[in-house]
């Protein structure tokens, strides 16, 4: 990957030179989708908010040895996915599904949208979110690499590791699951 | 047991699966979460922090697992950083003289043994003062007695000072330096040893002073080293003598007194005690043919007055057998039983 393609990757590259508003251009940038891939991966917030820290953490550190080989994006979610697979290691307990329904509650809701279409919306979302919950890990991983982050199967396959024929597998049954949750 | 194939759909190239663009639409929908104030300013804290090098900034764990792709370093997270902030500097100071790391004990207290050891090993070999050498030594001053320098002389107490064969300026040496103790001279009994006797002429041309008196044993001794030493030990002891003495009368009279007593008694008790071993063979007291009846007589007095009555007299026999017309003083006779 061409620094000169990346803008992202040329911001890091500064931050390595001593750049500090580069560090913060690029962690504004990148804080929301971050925290959004590991708030609904691992959906425990404070193992979340410590997954968080601990990415950005390894980025400073890694700031005097980073080569833009490839996305800066595609960099941080991995580090972040390889983090969260060593928590999931450690066998820690998942949040229950309540908390996705206090998360739903707290989605604005269009002030326009008549009630039962405001009430069918928010069941849609709450049945996204559920179905998203009971998807096997491996298959909510790239789903939401794909939906948050748009990301190709190529980049899916280098954050999780996996081949990409086995990451284009993975999508098509939790995409086939979802359109099934919703349709139901 | 069948497993499911994966479904079915048209041809899909790396775009968008079907069904995929609905589901991501809703999926926008959902809540927008994101860190909380305080998570950014400990990651923004923590990247300038970074560049500005301070000491506790993250550092790299030890690896415990294989490898993984994006998994370039690992370190600690910012909540432990934060809670180790140092808030002085002071308080930092005194934090890195704390961080006094377990190796380097380990390896100060391991120093420390080799250097005991190192010195007991060197001791071991180190020739101690036993009453062999000390009754040697005492034999050797009666012997030599007359002929050390007097006590008034400053250079009593030290090797070759009164020689008149000494240079003024090696006397002055000499008397300047200090006494040299037991174990020194030993020392450099064993220092002459290892030498080659090639190099003591060299030294012998040593510049005076300082050196030459640290010399001045193999330099300007012609008798024996061992000989020298019981010569210091002698001189030694009678400026003792001498000086006590001499602060005699400064003292209370019955202090005076029971001191004065006192040290003859020890000094005069010590010839009473038994010696622990023969003769030594080497010694002032050892038959040597090329001896004058008068040398055999004296040497013969020597060990009576070093209680081996049964080595004086069988050495008053063999000389009687060797000089029977020489007639043998009344306290020899003694020895032999006769009147």
């Amino acid at each position: 990957m061409d620094a000169a393609v990346d803008p992202d990757a040329v911001l890091m590259l500064a931050y390595a030179q001593g750049d500090l508003a580069a560090f913060e251009t690029l962690y504004a940038r990148h804080r929301g989708m971050l925290y959004r891939f590991l708030r609904r991966s691992v959906r425990d917030p404070h193992r979340a908010d410590e997954l968080f820290q601990e990415t950005w953490s390894r980025v400073i550190s890694a700031r005097a040895r980073y080569q833009p080989r490839a996305k800066f994006s595609t960099w941080l979610l991995q580090i972040a996915h390889n983090l969260m697979i060593d928590g999931l290691r450690r066998q820690r307990p998942m949040a229950g599904s309540d908390e996705a329904e206090v998360a739903l509650a707290q989605v604005a809701s269009p002030e326009r949208e008549r009630p039962d279409q405001a009430l069918s919306a928010f069941q849609r979302r709450r049945s996204l979110q559920r179905a998203i919950e009971q998807l096997p890990r491996e298959q909510r991983t790239v789903v939401l690499l794909r939906l948050e982050q748009e990301l190709s199967l190529e980049e899916i396959a280098e954050v999780t590791g996996a081949g990409r024929e086995t990451v284009k597998s993975r999508l098509r049954y939790a995409m086939t699951r979802l359109r099934e949750v919703l349709s139901e | 047991m069948t497993t499911p194939l994966p479904p079915i759909d048209p041809p899909a190239t790396d775009g968008k699966l079907p069904g995929e663009i609905e589901v991501a639409a809703l999926y926008r929908q959902l809540p927008q979460s994101e860190p909380g104030p305080a998570l950014d300013a400990a990651v923004l804290h923590a990247a300038a922090r970074a560049l500005e090098g301070a000491p506790d900034q993250p550092q790299a764990e030890r690896r415990k697992r294989p490898r993984e792709p994006g998994d370039w370093g690992h370190s600690k997270p910012f909540s432990a950083i934060v809670a180790r902030a140092i808030p002085s500097v002071e308080a930092a100071a005194t934090a890195r003289r704390r961080r006094v790391p377990h190796w380097l004990i380990g390896l100060g207290s391991a120093a420390s043994l080799v250097l005991v050891a190192g010195l007991a090993w060197h001791m071991r070999d180190m020739p101690r003062p036993g009453p062999e050498t000390a009754a040697a030594a005492d034999g050797i001053g009666a012997t030599q007695e007359s002929a050390a320098p007097s006590p008034d002389d400053p250079g009593a107490g030290r090797p070759d000072a009164g020689r008149p064969g000494a240079s003024k300026a090696q006397r002055f040496a000499l008397a300047s330096a200090p006494p040299t103790p037991v174990g020194a001279s030993m020392q450099t009994e064993r220092r002459a040893n290892r030498l080659p006797p090639a190099a003591l002429p060299g030294l012998k041309a040593s510049a005076p002073g300082a050196s030459a008196t640290a010399t001045a044993p193999f330099t300007l001794s012609d008798k024996p080293i061992a000989q020298d030493d019981a010569a210091v030990i002698n001189a030694t002891r009678r400026s003792v003598r001498e000086k006590r003495a001499a602060s005699a009368p400064n003292r209370p009279a019955s202090a005076v007194n029971s001191k004065a007593a006192a040290a003859p008694a020890v000094m005069e008790a010590a010839p009473n005690t038994p010696p622990a071993s023969p003769p030594s063979e080497d010694g002032p007291t050892a038959a040597n043919p090329s001896d004058t009846p008068n040398q055999e007589l004296a040497k013969i007095e020597l060990l009576v007055q070093q209680h081996h009555e049964a080595e004086a007299r069988r050495r008053l026999q063999a000389f009687r057998r060797a000089h029977p017309q020489s007639e043998l003083p009344a306290n020899l006779r003694g020895v032999l039983g006769e009147p």
